[in-house]
């Protein structure tokens, strides 16, 4: 095994694989051991590290003491004279001189290798220990900083009253801040539509869509007689509420898109496809300033269907509906008088009924009321009615007397 | 902007400053629509009206002919709002000047375009389209005026189409628009529309003679109770099959 010493130890230095004696890695140690890496020196060796000590960051500053360099080497001197001479006197004599016993004095050499290791672990447990005690407090005593600083600037509320106000809040500046979103005050208009079966086999069923026919800008009326109902195809209509221009532009390009898709599949679009991409041309724009509110309208091969589209993003398939300034006073009508199933007059008759009430009690709708019924192979547009007129046929009807007659009391 | 008068004088001066600042930005003794004059604004208002009447063959167009600045100044009593495009579409437009110029452009240079595809001059129904379509293009920072435009269409009836800033189109038998709209249009109602008309009473008939002298009463009586409109009556009469007429007429000049 001696002979499996390396001699050339100034050449290279001896890994501690090879060679594997048992004290091997105590006693040849000949050339610079590493000493235990400080920051600054592992910077110092790496390649494109910074120039200066410096440069270098470190975790925790607190930690930047000097570490101990540790000394050259680092084993036991070595003895002078060999264990194996025998001591002097016998066990007795000795043990009076106060002298140890053979027992002790004969150590062998493993043992004393063993015990310095041991001693070497130990010590270097117990500095990786305090190291890591002081680490840890350091890191503690900043989470607590950390904790207070952030309980100083938090205000002095409690979770649940502090959600109250802000729902309070959010609810005040929706309804009557600046940029309140009361949609229904812009739109000044009312549109209404809904689908209905036919009570009798002389009906025909479908949908009725009735609009007023008024354009304001501000309170200037621009326009008395606007077609609200446009055409997308030859079965599908969309409402127009908003803007005129924006709903005039964007149904437009709906009705393209719808004439390229029947060319294309060779079969109708049906209304929820048309909606959805009305709704997602809108989507495109949103928060930039478009107004559209548009129910699209239409008998497709799944039957009649009503999709209310929004410039806001919304999309919902509705049985009786209602877009505008007046369709609160259109809902009111509508949801007093409607009927799954109805004759076609009477659905007519709600129809103008109910522009007819909206008009009467919204300033933002008036002028002649339009309808339109898609039935299952047609589409079938009436003549405007004045809406003052319609008012005065309904009063008729319910045989109230209107005129105005003064009387003194 | 806190200061301490005593130990800080530079600040003091910079807190003056930002304080005038403020002031000259938003002072209490003016509202909102004085300030708002005096910010920036990429349009200026030219004024004017234009007026437009359809009849059974025939158009009848007018505008004023005065281009004011701040609605005080007149720059100048020969200003043309009216422009004849082709032989079928003639455009009245009346606000921003600038955009009124810019979209008489864009327009001839499209017609221009579909003269050399086609071979023939555009129509009034199809022009009326390409407006429309022009004006939203620009929904975002739109052109600023009160567009018509009128002609005799490809069935030899008359048509007037209307438009708001951002090309809402839509087709009537008569319509105006600049700063005397809400004085030229409840007039027409009365005479063209018939509104205040009861059932019963006979309507006469819309002749030429009638709509030209109707559409020179009505700017008579626009220029007497509104400011930008005045100088001359600016008159356009196409009529199917016949060569665009124009003519002007004296106005009030104060």
């Amino acid at each position: 095994m001696a002979s499996n010493c390396s001699v050339d130890v100034w050449m290279g230095a001896p890994t501690p694989g090879d060679n594997q004696t048992l004290f091997d890695d105590i006693f040849n140690q000949s050339f610079p051991q590493e000493a235990p890496v400080s920051p600054q020196r592992f910077a110092m060796e790496l390649p494109g590290s910074p120039a200066s000590p410096i440069d270098v960051i470190t975790d925790c500053p607190d930690l930047q003491q000097p570490v101990e360099q540790k000394p050259y080497v680092t084993h036991p001197p070595r003895r002078t004279t060999s264990r194996q001479a025998p001591l002097a006197g016998t066990s007795r004599q000795r043990m009076k001189k106060g002298r140890p016993t053979k027992a002790v004095a004969s150590n062998s050499k493993a043992q004393l290798a063993k015990n310095w290791r041991m001693r070497k672990e130990e010590e270097e447990r117990q500095k990786s220990q305090t190291i890591q005690d002081q680490a840890s407090l350091i890191a503690e005593l900043k989470r607590e900083i950390d904790q207070l600083r952030y309980h100083q600037n938090q205000p002095r509320v409690s979770p649940s009253q502090e959600s109250v106000l802000k729902i309070a809040k959010e609810f005040v500046g929706a309804h009557f801040g600046r940029d309140a979103k009361n949609l229904q005050f812009r739109k000044g208009t009312t549109t209404l539509a809904f689908v209905y079966e036919p009570a009798t086999p002389n009906d025909k069923g479908g949908i009725i869509i009735a609009v007023d026919s008024r354009a304001s800008a501000g309170e200037y009326i621009s326009s008395k007689s606007v077609m609200k109902v446009l055409d997308i195809g030859d079965r599908m209509v969309a409402t127009m509420a908003g803007g005129a221009a924006d709903c005039q532009f964007w149904t437009r390009v709906v009705a393209k898109y719808c004439t390229l898709y029947e060319l294309r599949e060779k079969t109708p679009i049906t209304v929820a496809a048309a909606s959805k991409y009305f709704a997602n041309a809108l989507y495109e724009y949103k928060g930039q300033g478009l107004s559209v509110g548009s129910m699209v309208c239409g008998y497709d091969k799944r039957g009649p269907a009503i999709f209310m589209v929004n410039s806001e993003g919304d999309r919902s398939q509705l049985k009786v509906c209602s877009v505008g300034s007046g369709s609160l006073n259109a809902y009111g009508i509508l949801d007093n008088h409607w009927k799954a199933k109805m004759t076609d007059e009477e659905a007519k008759a709600l129809g103008w009924r109910a522009i007819m009430h909206a008009t009467y009690r919204d300033a933002g709708s008036g002028g002649v009321c339009n309808l339109v019924h898609i039935t299952p192979d047609s589409k079938i547009r009436y003549p405007g009615r004045d809406v003052s007129q319609l008012y005065y046929e309904f009063a008729q009807e319910l045989g109230r007397d209107i005129a105005y007659e003064p009387h003194d009391e | 902007m806190k200061y301490d008068a005593k130990t800080d004088p530079l600040g003091q001066m910079k807190a003056f400053k930002t304080a005038f600042s403020e002031v000259v930005a938003d002072p209490d003794w003016k509202n909102a629509r004085l300030i708002e004059r005096q910010r920036w604004n990429p349009y200026s208002f030219e004024g004017g009206s234009t007026c437009a009447i359809a009849g059974a063959d025939f158009v009848v167009l007018a505008s004023d002919t005065r281009m004011s600045q701040h609605e005080i100044n007149i720059i100048t009593r020969d200003a043309e709002k009216m422009h004849v495009l082709n032989n079928n579409c003639v455009l009245a437009t009346s606000g921003f000047y600038g955009d009124v110029l810019q979209l008489k452009r864009v327009l001839m240079s499209r017609l221009h375009k579909y003269r050399f595809d086609f071979g023939s001059e555009m129509t009034v129904d199809l022009c009326s389209e390409l407006l429309s379509r022009n004006l939203y293009y620009r929904r975002f920072f739109p052109y600023y005026t009160g567009a018509i435009l009128a002609g005799v269409d490809e069935n030899g009836k008359g048509a007037v189409f209307s438009y708001d800033p951002i090309g809402c189109i839509e087709r009537l038998s008569y319509t105006a628009s600049g700063a005397a709209e809400p004085m030229l249009i409840p007039f027409l109602d009365c005479q063209i529309g018939h509104v205040t008309l009861a059932d019963g009473i006979e309507r006469p008939a819309l002749t030429i003679e009638r709509a030209t002298s109707l559409i020179k009463d009505a700017f008579r009586g626009a220029a007497e109770r509104e400011i930008s409109t005045g100088d001359k009556i600016h008159l356009i009469i196409a009529r199917a099959g016949q060569p665009i007429t124009s003519t002007f007429l004296p106005l009030r000049e104060d």
